[in-house]
């Protein structure tokens, strides 16, 4: 007897349009990011002398493809280059952030869905309490402590976003952990870390994807914001955030000086959003293709 | 040998059946323009006024493709490619949307395997029946109740007023079958389609359920759609199996199980543990159930019979084979000793 | 007779839900000698899932016992269980759902050679390729996914999974009710042979009496959370003593032209959350009397290796005669 594909031509051809679309949103998104990702190498870690020094004879130079592309600041520094100096930070924390959060709240997640016990009570009454805490206590707490800088900020957000996480692994570990392989693999005498490890966090995989990249835009934008307020990287840093709350003098002299972090913010946001999209929708349909 | 001549396009007998299947292929059109993928090919089956066909086959043989294409609800890019339907004499392919809807539940009353997917979980019991008798009937809201209730009490729903007002959810799986055969037969169907209407229950609650549908699929017409033999036997006066999208093999339901002349059938029998095949190793049918295909040439059975021959490599026809009886076969097994 | 291989007594699981205390499973007693096959008949919420979960100790008993091979582990801590597992291992019903399907098929049927140290990694690999012939899949099946098989084709694979440690005990929940009728009869031949090779016994659970009937050496019924009767298979098919076996057993369609019995059992099986006082079958038996509205039967033996938990033994008894010869 010899194995064939169980399904048949049907379902196969019949997801086939919808399939394009989101690979197309997938594929955008990744082009996009991979876009920020070379130029935070090529640009961003070594950033050209205009992203700090001045040059007064040049201040509030409007956008033009002849001089600066993006303009000048107040001090005459070059947007574009602060732009690409800014990207290791921002993108940098937010990255460092979103792995933080994810990490442990994949840990914690997976704990309480596995150990029906106290450990899932103690998890789920840390989760919610954490939740219902405003995150900006926390992190004007933390910076008090630790003081501004990349580290703090990156933890800090880290540690208050990661609960969300925990829920979201959670509820999905919840249904996995249900299915007859891992009750299979259980009964077979594996052990549960392994159990965990080879059945339970792949069939996340998905899930922890999607997840990565909406937590890290939205890390991207608490980084922003925090940093607007004054609580983030350290003033002297030109972290996309910094250099909003710099722009709010000039707004109305010179407008670009916000609207250049601000499109660099969007277009990242997009760029992982799109990516999330992509992620969840080609799950989907590979989950039902599974079934 | 009994001399096998080709049954006429016409029905054989003079007055014009309930239902006429006649030659219907289903299939989805391939994106290439290339032949197109063929679910059922070239199906012939007629339905008598108070008579049950049942429709035997497997998973992915086609059968619940002819149930739905019989009430115009054929997923598309699936689609009746050629042939016909009629009911009464009615030509039912080429409807408009707006016919169909008014033939549906109205003229063919449908009964599905799963009563809690089949049943809208928002809606009360009575609602669901009112809304449908209202469809289909001009009447006002409270004969519809009448009408409702006196249909939940023809299937065996006991306190069936105080049912009206409970939703699916609260009715136990017997209960709820018997209300979406309520919903069935509530505008006095002319046929009853019901596709593996036991399958998902308990076997005490099946009997209960196979004698309910045997008084009321007699009174109108009725196709049975199964893969269970046993449920075939129970209330069919005839059956036709469906092996690949066609129909091997058709006639009196004692008749065919007892002297099957389809290989397929044989097998099929021979696989199903009985009471009396205790001790004794069941027979299987080899191999698998094809999944759709283009390429049809062949007899579809023939990779897994072991009665194939060298003329098999073309598929054959249906043709009759002894009292109404029909086989699809180069090779049919003779006299079977069952 | 030596000890029995499987022996759980008096087993109870009650689980606490928001509308009150489940009772799944309510004083089970019954016994797997070496080598039989016993066959476990019920409908839903006869508790004949939980049954097969408590008895592989995935769910704790809440009351009662479970010897395996003379060692009680019903209450073993989960360390101890894993030794426990090499030698019962359980097939599930729905073959789509049972197998990784991100896996390939030789790391699946390996995953319980290599949790209880099988062998090194040759060992194992060849293990594995003995184990596909064993269920009759080529040996190229172990490179692919189980999404690349057909229903029947995984269950096959779920079968080489169980047996890889040649267990003494494999329970089988719905083994074939999964898969297409001409499937069905190769899945339940090849648990037949691998039993004719390897000697181990099996735990049938079906709803499905003509296949219990079939491979069982003893059947038993389970009602509402309790055994209502057991016995040798073709005794209790021929001869029922319980009403409800009775009714299962006419309620069974035949193909063999003799259409069904008469007797049909009025209701719905009640729900374990409300069980009825007395005999849980008293509602929709049609033989029920005052006493059984009040008093619970035990289930006593009978002769011939039988017993039944009804006041009024063989009192509905179908005349099912003619299944004698077979």
């Amino acid at each position: 007897m010899s194995a064939r594909p169980a399904t048949g031509l049907l379902p196969r051809l019949r997801v086939w349009p919808r399939r394009a679309a989101s690979d197309a949103m997938l594929i955008a998104g990744l082009a996009m990011a991979g876009l920020l990702a070379v130029l935070t190498l090529l640009f961003g870690l070594n950033p050209p002398e205009s992203a700090y020094t001045g040059n007064l004879m040049s201040r509030f130079q409007s956008p033009s493809l002849g001089g600066h592309v993006f303009g000048t600041d107040q001090l005459g520094r070059s947007l574009g280059a602060r732009l690409a100096a800014g990207m290791p930070w921002s993108l940098g924390i937010a990255l460092v952030a979103a792995i933080i959060a994810l990490s442990i709240g994949t840990v914690m997640g997976l704990i309480a869905a596995w150990l029906p016990g106290w450990p899932r009570r103690v998890i789920r009454t840390v989760v919610d309490t954490v939740i219902a805490f405003p995150s900006l206590v926390i992190a004007v707490t933390v910076i008090a402590l630790l003081g501004r800088g990349f580290w703090p900020l990156a933890v800090t957000l880290g540690l208050a976003t990661w609960p969300i996480a925990a829920r979201v692994v959670y509820a999905e570990a919840m249904s996995i952990v249900k299915r007859d392989y891992v009750v299979a693999a259980v009964l077979a005498g594996v052990g549960p870390v392994k159990v965990l490890a080879t059945h339970v966090l792949p069939a996340l995989r998905p899930t922890l994807l999607t997840m990565f990249a909406f937590t890290f835009a939205d890390m991207l934008i608490a980084e922003s914001a925090l940093s607007f307020l004054g609580l983030g990287v350290p003033l002297s840093a030109p972290s996309w955030g910094n250099m909003l709350a710099e722009s709010r003098e000039h707004l109305v002299a010179a407008p670009w000086m916000m609207l250049v972090p601000a499109g660099a913010i969007v277009f990242a946001v997009v760029a992982l959003n799109l990516i999330g999209d992509g992620i969840a929708a080609s799950a989907r349909k590979r989950g039902r293709a599974i079934g | 040998m009994t001399s096998m001549r080709t049954l006429p396009q016409s029905s054989p007998t003079d007055e014009t059946p309930l239902v006429a299947l006649r030659n219907l292929r289903v299939g989805m059109p391939a994106p290439d323009g290339g032949a197109p993928v063929i679910v059922l090919d070239g199906v012939d089956l007629t339905i008598a006024k108070g008579e049950i066909v049942g429709l035997v086959g497997e998973s992915g043989s086609g059968k619940s493709m002819m149930a739905l294409s019989m009430i115009g609800l054929v997923p598309p890019p699936v689609r009746v490619l050629s042939g016909s339907i009629k009911l009464e004499g009615r030509e039912l392919i080429g409807l408009p949307e707006r016919q169909w809807r008014s033939t549906r539940g109205g003229t063919v009353g449908m009964v599905f395997q799963d009563p809690m997917t089949g049943l809208n979980p928002v809606r009360s019991v009575g609602a669901l029946l009112t809304e449908s008798v209202r469809r289909h009937q001009r009447v006002d809201n409270r004969r519809a109740l009448e009408i409702a209730e006196k249909a939940l009490l023809a299937v065996g729903v006991p306190a069936a007023r105080e049912r009206l007002s409970a939703y699916p959810h609260q009715l136990s799986g017997g209960l709820r079958q018997r209300v979406m055969i309520a919903l069935a037969l509530v505008n006095d169907p002319k046929v009853i389609i019901a596709d593996e209407p036991t399958t998902a229950l308990d076997a005490t609650i099946q009997a209960q359920i196979l004698d309910l549908l045997r008084d009321r699929l007699h009174a109108a017409g009725g196709l049975m759609i199964t893969h269970d033999l046993g449920v075939a036997a129970d209330i069919c006066d005839r059956i036709a199996v469906i092996y690949h999208g066609r129909i091997v093999e058709e006639g009196p339901t004692a008749d065919v199980l007892r002297r099957p002349r389809h290989p397929y059938t044989a097998g099929l029998l021979a696989a199903v543990p009985h009471f009396g095949s205790r001790g004794s190793r069941l027979e299987p049918i080899p191999g698998q159930p094809p999944g759709p295909t283009r390429e049809r040439a062949a007899c579809s059975f023939q990779p897994r019979c072991k009665h194939a021959r060298q003329a098999c490599a073309l598929a054959p026809a249906l043709v009759a084979s002894g009292p109404e009886r029909r086989v699809a076969c180069h090779n049919p097994i003779e006299e079977a000793a069952r | 007779m030596s000890a029995p291989l499987l022996e759980a007594r008096d087993l109870s699981v009650t689980f606490a839900t928001r509308r009150g205390n489940v009772h799944a499973l309510d004083g089970v007693s019954l016994s797997v000698a070496r080598g039989e096959t016993v066959g476990l008949v019920g409908e839903s919420g006869s508790g004949k899932s939980t049954l097969a979960m408590t008895l592989m100790c995935a769910t704790r008993p809440t009351g009662g016992t479970i010897h395996f091979d003379g060692r009680e582990i019903g209450h073993l801590p989960q360390r101890a269980l894993r030794a426990v597992r090499r030698r019962l291992q359980i097939i599930f019903q729905d073959p789509y759902a049972s197998l990784d399907p991100r896996m390939k098929v030789r790391r699946i049927i390996a995953e319980p050679l290599v949790a209880h140290r099988f062998g090194s990694r040759a060992e194992i690999a060849a293990r594995v390729r003995e184990l596909l012939e064993a269920v009759g899949l080529p040996p190229d099946a172990a490179d692919r996914l189980p999404s690349q098989f057909s229903g029947g084709q995984r269950q096959r694979i779920a079968i080489a999974r169980a047996i890889a440690l040649s267990p003494d005990l494999v329970i089988a929940d719905e083994p074939v009710s999964a898969l297409d009728v001409s499937i069905q009869a190769q899945i339940i031949n090849l648990l037949q042979d691998i039993q004719q090779r390897l000697g181990m016994a099996y735990l049938v659970i079906a709803h499905d009496l003509p296949l219990v009937h079939q491979i069982a050496d003893r059947i038993v019924v389970l009602y509402l959370g309790r055994v209502v009767e057991q016995g040798p298979a073709e005794q209790i098919t021929a001869r029922p003593l319980h009403p409800y076996t009775a009714g299962l057993l006419a309620a069974t369609p035949t193909v063999d032209g003799t259409g069904r019995e008469r007797l049909v059992l009025r209701g719905d099986p009640p729900s374990p959350i409300n069980r009825p006082s007395g005999c849980p079958f008293h509602p929709r038996c049609p033989a029920a009397q005052d006493r059984c509205r009040t008093e619970a039967p035990a289930l006593e033996p009978q002769p011939g290796g039988r017993a039944v938990a009804c006041h009024f033994p063989g009192s509905v008894a179908p005349p099912l005669a003619h299944l004698l010869d077979a």
